[in-house]
């Protein structure tokens, strides 16, 4: 297992696990610990005794604790305690039955969602059900699309600074409308307009900015047939259309690659966590963001652990922005990451690259990568990010006193996210390592 | 605000005609368009509009580069001890972070650079002094560019060879903590001029803080002082007062300590080997200014409260060069007095006042925890509380040696002591305790939990818990051999279990530094 112990503690789904993990990492917590080449397992004494089992090819992990934290604290100690490097108290043998099982299970559970979808439509019914679906939810989008465009019309026939004090409410009575017309897409996008809003002119700015944007969406849908038919594939994924796994397969473009994972962070969205990975690849230097979703205290299902490399292949979204991404095959287990990630040499360079992927797809708000030779700074009572060429980046967020630590100023390779107001600090390469930010 | 945010925020059912252009490049891809519906065309514009700027967003240029931070110096802690130091800032001990500390000075490692920030946030004073030896170059460099973390850089340069004019900066603008060291620093290069500056001062301060510099006059204390010290005793706050007598008692040629001389010397007599005590009817109006309020606290006589404060201002050695007898002997010869209590309390606060600096006084602090040891049993609930408190402040002015010993003398049930007395006194002693006397105690409570599973047996474990950090390497292994604890009694399964979560507790903090010695000797050795 290739996996540190600061990379098992931010797996952590917070610091309290983190720290009842760190309580279980002696060996007299656990019982009957071993290890193979596929996975590590071990039991532990808590209330009762609890089998824990870690997948080692996509660190998937089970527990029998009644946990809803995921992962818990008993896979979290384990983990640790491998990774303290006492070889000697995991002994390689076989995996007895309750792992083996559990194992099998695992990959059945794979073969059978390639296999579902190596053969369209097999669970639906006829065709023509099918079609007359889609016909229907395509009628009700359309009206749900009209009806967006009367209310975006009325705001501005009103004057945004009346709708500037308005509550969430108001923002979330449309999302509701967007959801009820099968527009799952729109409703987050007018959900999100309820932070946006407010009564200063920079938030009033932004705000008539996303109305814009969302101006710009419903219009290139009703314009579908006229756009880029890369574009109009995204255009729909925009609206709220999801991508089977069968058209993936199907449509997307696949790379082969060594992927970095680079950065990531988790956001909260309607009661939904979301997990923003950014991985680059070592030889293709193509970067790809690979969103992961869970409900509330749920695990997200592929554990991606920023500073290792995944060697596999990667399947693109249809589209033509070519940036959100999933494994399809992985060769191999995760490894430490060596050598320096693919990155931009300048600030400028990478900000042309913004430009390039929103001349695409002009409704993107995230775009990831890695700065190479930047410097974390502190001035004018800011933190930026400031490249060999004397231009800067403003850092999102005010406390960046880590990344000032692992770096002490001197310039490094700094993974993020910028959103176009502003450089989200993910993780660092400093020498031989890899730190989360 | 550009034109159409205007139009936008106003709202264009205020706007009479068509839109006005621009100028803006976005007019360009709408020209071709239609133009019938107002609102639809604002927001398509004002969309374009949002995506060109994102799209053609420039860094800002001027950002100035700081100096980034020096090498190091010294061996950063490896990853193993990051991971050890980190479980140890995790805990609420801070004695376990500070042995780290300590040991990693001492080969001179220094803290990792990403826990930096969590070390330097901690909110406990110990650990900010601690963090000072420690501190990498990196460490100083980051400390520097946070207000916050102001205080770590300031002392370290004081207690080094700060310049005069860095001094006198804190001395006037730093906290009252970082002044009194400034004032230490000052004193012990030219207490003259410490003098000066807190004869200056002393003015502007309120009471406390009055109290507080005094005190710090301690370092380099000589008969020049005296002067000042007399006028301190004529403050207007009786803490101030009581101070300035301290420190002049201090002075064995100054006028005070003269004064309180004689009065001891009017109260004690030896009339065949035995000290008879015989303090004023009344105490004079004089003793107030020297120190000595007027006002006994609730519960004491005035005269036996003019005996306890005027011997506590005497340094014990006197006593023996007054009546030519040893400590053991002077403490036996007044047990009978009816001012007994009195006058051991007086000659107890005096041996804990003056034995850091005197070794004729420290000899008195055995003798007195004997004393006070042999009155436990038959003290009332009250009395007990102090006399525990005392017996705690000996023994942790004592050589480690004398201070086992004197626990060890007591952890026999035979003497009548009560365990739960003892087992208080035990987190008191000197740290770290010598390998015989932790296998003693250890030897004790194993034998006590493999019998029985009560609460005493659960205090025994907690006691071990608390003094998890004072187990010296030597007994490592002696702690972390299985622990046959006995099985729970029907009434006292609560106990069973918290003695069981109590030695896990131990064991685990044992296991961490045993880890950390491990893992710093690998890296001294590397």
């Amino acid at each position: 297992m290739n996996l540190t112990i600061d990379q098992i503690i931010a797996m952590a789904p917070d610091p309290s696990a983190a720290a009842a993990g760190k309580g279980l990492m002696a060996a007299k917590h656990w019982l009957d610990l071993g290890r193979s080449a596929e996975a590590i397992w071990g039991r532990c004494q808590g209330s009762s005794v609890y089998q824990v089992k870690v997948d080692l090819s996509n660190l998937g992990y089970n527990c029998t604790c009644p946990s809803r934290k995921f992962p818990c604290k008993h896979v979290l100690g384990m983990l640790l305690f491998a990774a303290s490097a006492r070889e000697e108290g995991m002994p390689l043998t076989e995996a007895p039955a309750w792992v083996a099982e559990w194992l099998q299970k695992r990959r059945d559970k794979t073969t059978k969602v390639f296999e579902t979808t190596k053969e369209p439509a097999a669970a639906a019914a006829s065709d023509q059900a099918k079609q007359r679906r889609a016909k229907e939810r395509s009628e009700l989008v359309s009206d749900g699309i009209e009806r967006l465009d009367l209310w975006l019309h009325d705001l501005v026939r009103v004057g945004l600074a009346e709708i500037a004090v308005r509550p969430a409410s108001f923002w979330d009575q449309q999302a509701k409308r967007l959801v009820d017309a099968q527009a799952p897409g729109l409703a987050s996008r007018v959900a999100q307009l309820a932070s946006a809003s407010g009564t200063s002119a920079e938030r009033a700015q932004r705000m008539l900015g996303e109305l814009g944007r969302l101006q710009l969406l419903t219009h290139a849908y009703r314009s579908l047939d006229a756009i880029d038919p890369r574009l109009a594939l995204e255009v729909r994924q925009l609206i709220g259309w999801n991508v089977s796994q069968a058209e993936l397969e199907h449509d997307g473009e696949r790379l082969d690659d060594t992927w970095i994972v680079v950065g990531q962070w988790t956001s909260e969205q309607e009661r939904l966590s979301v997990k923003r990975t950014w991985v680059v690849g070592k030889e293709t230097g193509r970067v790809a963001l690979i969103l992961q979703f869970a409900a509330g205290s749920q695990p997200f299902a592929d554990p991606l652990v920023a500073g290792e490399e995944q060697p596999g292949t990667l399947v693109f979204y249809p589209g033509a922005s070519g940036q959100r991404a999933k494994f399809l095959t992985r060769n191999g287990p995760p490894l430490q990451i060596s050598g320096r990630p693919p990155g931009h040499d300048t600030i400028d360079g990478f900000l042309a690259t913004v430009a390039d992927a929103l001349a695409r797809q002009p409704w993107l708000s995230g775009f990831g990568g890695v700065l190479r030779d930047v410097t974390v700074v502190r001035a004018r009572n800011s933190w930026w990010v400031r490249d060999q060429a004397a231009t800067a980046l403003p850092v999102v967020g005010q406390d960046h006193w880590k990344a000032l630590a692992v770096t002490g100023g001197h310039p490094c390779d700094l993974a993020g996210e910028w959103d176009g107001d502003g450089w989200r600090i993910l993780g660092a390469f400093v020498g031989a390592e890899h730190w989360s930010l | 605000m550009d034109e159409l945010t205007k139009i936008a925020m106003i709202g264009t059912g205020k706007l009479t005609g068509p839109l006005p252009p621009t100028e803006h490049p976005v007019d360009a891809l709408f020209a071709r368009r239609e133009d019938g519906d107002r609102e639809h065309s604002l927001l398509l514009r004002i969309g374009a509009q949002a995506v060109y700027a994102v799209a053609g967003r420039k860094g800002p240029g001027g950002i100035e580069l700081p100096e980034a931070s020096p090498p190091e110096t010294k061996a950063l802690a490896s990853r193993a001890m990051a991971r050890l130091l980190e479980t140890a800032a995790a805990t609420a001990e801070s004695r376990l972070l500070l042995e780290f500390f300590g040991r990693m000075s001492a080969r001179r490692v220094v803290l990792p650079h990403h826990l930096l920030p969590l070390i330097l946030d901690s909110r406990d004073d110990a650990i900010r002094r601690g963090v000072i030896s420690v501190l990498s170059e990196r460490g100083v460099w980051l400390a520097r560019q946070n207000p916050a973390w102001s205080y770590f850089h300031a002392p370290s340069e004081i207690v080094s060879d700060g310049a005069d004019v860095e001094l006198r900066r804190v001395w006037d603008e730093g906290t009252i903590d970082d002044r009194c060291r400034v004032l230490k620093t000052v004193r012990g290069r030219d207490p003259h001029q410490g003098r000066e500056w807190i004869a200056e001062a002393l003015a502007r301060e309120k009471p406390a803080h009055r109290t507080k510099l005094l005190c710090a006059l301690e370092t380099g204390l000589g008969a020049d002082d005296e002067p000042f010290l007399e006028s301190c005793l004529n403050d207007r706050s009786p803490a101030v007062g009581r101070a300035a007598a301290g420190l002049l008692c201090g002075l064995a040629g100054s006028a005070l300590a003269g004064r309180m001389r004689a009065r001891a010397g009017a109260m004690l007599a030896l009339d065949k080997a035995k000290l008879v005590c015989t303090p004023p009817p009344a105490l004079d109006r004089d003793w107030e200014r020297d120190g000595i309020p007027e006002q006994p606290p609730a519960g004491q006589g005035q005269r036996a409260f003019g005996v306890e404060s005027v011997l506590a201002l005497i340094p014990p050695s006197h006593w023996q060069a007054v009546f030519g007898l040893t400590p053991p002997t002077l403490v036996g010869a007044i047990t009978d007095d009816p001012f007994a209590a009195a006058v051991c309390s007086g000659w107890t606060k005096a041996a804990l006042a003056y034995a850091r600096h005197d070794a004729v006084s420290a000899e008195w602090l055995v003798p007195l925890w004997r004393h006070w040891a042999a009155s436990v049993r038959s003290a009332t609930a009250s009395d007990r509380r102090t006399i525990i408190e005392r017996l705690l402040a000996l023994l942790a002015l004592m050589p480690s040696d004398r201070a086992e010993e004197m626990i060890t003398s007591h952890l026999e049930p035979s003497l009548g002591w009560d365990e739960v007395d003892v087992l208080t006194l035990v987190p008191a002693l000197p740290r770290p305790w010598s390998a015989e006397f932790c296998a003693t105690l250890l030897e004790t409570a194993r034998h006590k939990l493999e019998r029985t599973a009560d609460q005493a047996s659960h205090r025994w474990a907690s006691v071990l818990e608390e003094c998890a950090c004072a187990v010296p390497p030597a007994a490592f292994l002696r702690v972390l051999a299985p622990w046959k604890l006995a099985p729970p009694e029907p009434a006292q399964t609560w106990f069973a279990t918290a003695t069981k979560t109590e030695i896990d507790k131990l064991c685990t903090v044992i296991e961490l530094r045993r880890q950390f010695l491990i893992e710093l000797d690998a890296l001294s050795s590397s």
